[in-house]
């Protein structure tokens, strides 16, 4: 019996070290110790976490000097919380440190994520139903307040819908992840070359075709580009 | 003997004039600068017999070069006459009053002899005195660069030549990455028949931008000539001899046959092309370079630098405007090195450059260049230089932009920085953000759309469902439908109390009239007499002490009834 209480403490005392969380990891600035286990915990969720992992994923990177990185994580970020002035200014800063600058993205694209989900989706319901009811309640004794807000829910719900939809069929994203990658005019190393893409550079996959991927880049510029350079955007 | 001398030379000028030899020579210009070319032609006309080549001395002070010979035969009414040019290239290499010798020929057993002619040379541009050639340059070779004529290769006096093509560069000797003006010309004084086929020489070991075209009337030794001028940049790229090949040109002349010094030649096609040119390119010193120093060769630049804004927040970025402006190649103008300004961190810059100026080429070229302070502040921008190599001066010269100020105003930074010292580097980027927030992934599926739409749904589903009972609603309210629900009832029906209630409710309406309430009299003129009987049989069966259930009665009574509801068309 005291083998036995002997051999529990061995190996179970040394786990009552305290280990540092993922918290004071990232307090105490050692982004190289975070990184991982906020991997593992995206990995938990199936590669479909909140946006306070993704910020502090970029984060990370981006002390890292990883640009590719550090945006993939920043634009799954953007993706899930736009309204986050922390990740707006350090985007800010990853893009104005790019090596091949962007032109600034369209009014569609800023559509797509131009609010959270989960707020476009209850905004979506609420009007939704909101203007269903008053419409209703008009029938049944037509009231002039009732037709005009049941007339300004359903604008709002059409509004909500609009942007729901948006940023459910946002194109697919990739980050560019190589220092410099080469864009060619066709699915393969034969092709000739057309512009250069560098680390961190943001574009859209068209499609896929074996090794290779059509994207469209800075502004508009449908070329291919190996699959392995990308990451692409949860 | 003098007078002996005399009659003797007369003669010999009588004879020479009796049989028309002239002896001419000419230089294209009195006035020149050392190492600039000078054209000598002697000119021989009239002889019969093809003459030996002209006897040339060396000449004190000037290099001279054999630049060919053309003889030019014509026939005028019968009489023929011929016409012989020798051209040199003469190149003074010493200022000063330079004589060109009389020069001799031999004809037909006779000889003749030109006039002397006085050349003035004078002191390059760029050069204040011949002094030593600059450091790197090879020994016995002359430094000085300077306009330089080059001769068409077909060679004879300009007059008779009805097209010509000359070139010419502005710098033999330039430095790496100065600008070398490269200007072609083309002169014709005939018509030509179609277009000009021109091939520019490529730019090999060149940068090469084009000046335009212009085109102008010139005269030429008398002769008037349509000249074309091309005119092109060359910057060179590495040190050491370089050459410029030939640009090649054809066109076809008209046949001009008034012209009394037009010579037909073959189809009138003429194939021309300018000689090659050699450049000897020379290194850039590296005594006296200075830092800021990144390739650019020229004159006159000017560096200027802004701001995009001068009150930010901390963290902020702003762009920092360098635009350079000079006769450079824009390739060969690079990022400006920044200062370590304390407490600004800057990254990677995007350069454009506007189109060139013509026809003196001027470029600018634009840095922008990202800037983020660390720190909130006042910050004075200032010791940005640029150099460059003037060739003329042939030194370094370093331009300094205007001081700028960026005011950096900050939240929580501001304080911190009060308190550490000035040059605390502060991590531009905001901090961690600790927690974890859930997964937004629900928000985007498909049943919340569907959710959205559910109660527009239901509410079409509800109106279209009330829509349909109300028309069914409507369609059991007809007079048909009436009927047969009572006649269902008829045969439901236990009394005859309520198949006289039946009866009436279906006669008014088979009738289309009420009915109940009605004399007698008045319900025999309307229905039958045996339907009134049967109604008056049930009223009174009502009192009955039999009752009135009597299913002979009934029957009897729901026969005829039916019969009556059935019977004929509904009004």
């Amino acid at each position: 019996m005291r083998w036995l209480l002997l051999l529990w403490l061995l190996l179970v005392v040394p786990g009552w070290s305290e280990k540092p969380n993922l918290d004071q990891l990232l307090q105490q600035k050692r982004w190289s110790e975070a990184v991982p286990l906020l991997e593992a915990q995206d990995r938990l969720n199936n590669n479909d976490s909140g946006a306070r992992l993704y910020y502090n994923l970029g984060l990370c990177y981006q002390h890292l000097n990883n640009l590719g990185r550090a945006r993939v994580y920043y634009q799954a970020a953007l993706r899930r919380n736009p309204w986050n002035s922390s990740l707006q200014s350090n985007l800010a800063l990853l893009k104005a440190g790019l090596t091949e600058p962007e032109p600034d993205e369209s009014w569609t694209q800023t559509a797509t994520h131009c609010a959270p989900p989960a707020v476009l989706a209850a905004s979506m319901l609420i009007f939704s139903w909101s203007a269903c009811g008053l419409a209703w309640m008009y029938r049944m004794r037509p009231r002039e307040r009732w037709l005009w807000g049941g007339l300004g829910c359903f604008i709002l719900a059409v509004i909500s819908t609009c942007l729901w939809f948006a940023a459910r069929l946002a194109p697919l994203q990739a980050v560019v992840q190589p220092e410099t990658a080469f864009l060619m005019n066709g699915p393969g190393g034969e092709f000739t070359q057309s512009l250069n893409v560098h680390a961190g550079n943001l574009v859209e996959v068209v499609r896929e075709q074996g090794d290779w991927a059509e994207v469209e880049a800075l502004g508009k510029l449908r070329a291919w580009i190996r699959r392995d350079e990308l990451m692409l955007v949860p | 003997m003098v007078r002996r001398l005399f009659s003797i030379l007369i003669l010999l000028t009588l004879v020479a004039w009796a049989q028309g030899v002239e002896w001419v020579a000419a230089l294209s210009t009195t006035r020149c600068n050392v190492g600039e070319q000078v054209m000598l032609e002697l000119r021989l006309s009239g002889a019969s017999s093809d003459p030996l080549e002209p006897r040339v001395p060396d000449i004190a002070g000037i290099s001279m070069e054999f630049a060919g010979a053309s003889k030019n035969v014509s026939m005028i009414n019968g009489v023929t006459s011929s016409q012989s040019t020798y051209t040199y290239v003469l190149t003074p290499t010493q200022q000063g009053s330079l004589t060109v010798p009389p020069i001799s020929i031999s004809v037909d057993g006779h000889t003749y002899t030109s006039e002397p002619l006085k050349l003035q040379v004078g002191v390059s541009s760029g050069q204040t005195s011949p002094g030593p050639p600059p450091p790197g340059f090879p020994p016995g070779q002359s430094p000085w660069g300077g306009p330089q004529d080059q001769l068409p290769v077909t060679p004879a006096s300009p007059e008779a030549q009805p097209v010509l093509v000359e070139c010419e560069v502005s710098n033999t000797h330039p430095y790496v990455g100065e600008l070398v003006v490269y200007t072609f010309r083309f002169l014709h004084r005939v018509q030509l028949v179609g277009g000009v086929n021109f091939e520019p020489p490529p730019p090999t070991g060149l940068l090469r931008e084009d000046l335009g075209q212009s085109q102008s009337q010139v005269t030429r030794n008398g002769v008037a000539y349509a000249q074309s001028e091309v005119r092109t940049a060359f910057f060179p790229t590495s040190p050491g001899p370089l050459t410029i090949a030939p640009t090649r040109l054809s066109c076809q002349v008209a046949p001009d046959f008034l012209d009394r010094n037009f010579t037909m030649v073959g189809d009138g096609v003429r194939e021309m092309a300018t000689q090659p040119i050699e450049l000897q390119v020379l290194p850039l010193p590296t005594e006296g370079r200075p830092p800021s120093f990144n390739g650019a060769v020229g004159r006159n630049f000017e560096l200027k630098a802004s701001l995009s804004k001068t009150e930010i927040k901390a963290g902020e970025p702003v762009k920092l405007q360098v635009s350079i402006s000079g006769d450079e190649h824009p390739d060969l103008l690079l990022d400006p090195a920044l200062p370590a300004w304390p407490g600004v961190r800057s990254y990677s810059s995007d350069a454009s450059a506007l189109p060139y100026e013509k026809p003196n080429f001027r470029a600018t070229k634009t840095f922008k260049i990202p800037l983020v302070p660390q720190q909130a502040g006042q910050f004075q921008l200032s010791d940005l230089s640029w150099s460059y190599f003037d060739p003329s001066a042939r030194r370094y010269v370093t331009l300094t932009a205007s001081p700028m100020v960026l005011k950096v105003e900050g939240g929580p930074q501001a304080t911190a920085s009060h308190s550490t010292s000035p040059s605390a580097p502060v991590d531009p980027l905001r901090g961690p953000q600790p927690g974890v927030d859930a997964s937004q992934g629900w928000a985007l599926e498909s049943g919340i759309a569907l959710l959205s739409v559910l109660p527009w749904g239901l509410s079409l589903a509800l109106l279209v469902l009330g829509h349909a009972h109300y028309q069914y609603e409507m369609s059991l309210q007809t007079d048909r439908a009436r009927l047969r629900r009572i006649e269902r009832q008829v045969a439901r029906a236990k009394t005859l109390e309520e198949l006289s209630h039946l009866a009436y409710q279906g006669l008014e309406i088979r009738k289309g009239m009420a009915l109940k309430g009605l004399p007698l009299l008045r319900l025999r003129e309307i229905l039958s007499g045996e339907m009134v009987d049967q109604l008056e049989a049930a009223e009174a069966a009502r009192y009955s002490p039999e009752g009135d259930s009597d299913p002979k009665k009934m029957d009897s009574f729901r026969q005829l009834l039916l019969r009556e509801l059935r019977a004929g068309d509904l009004k």
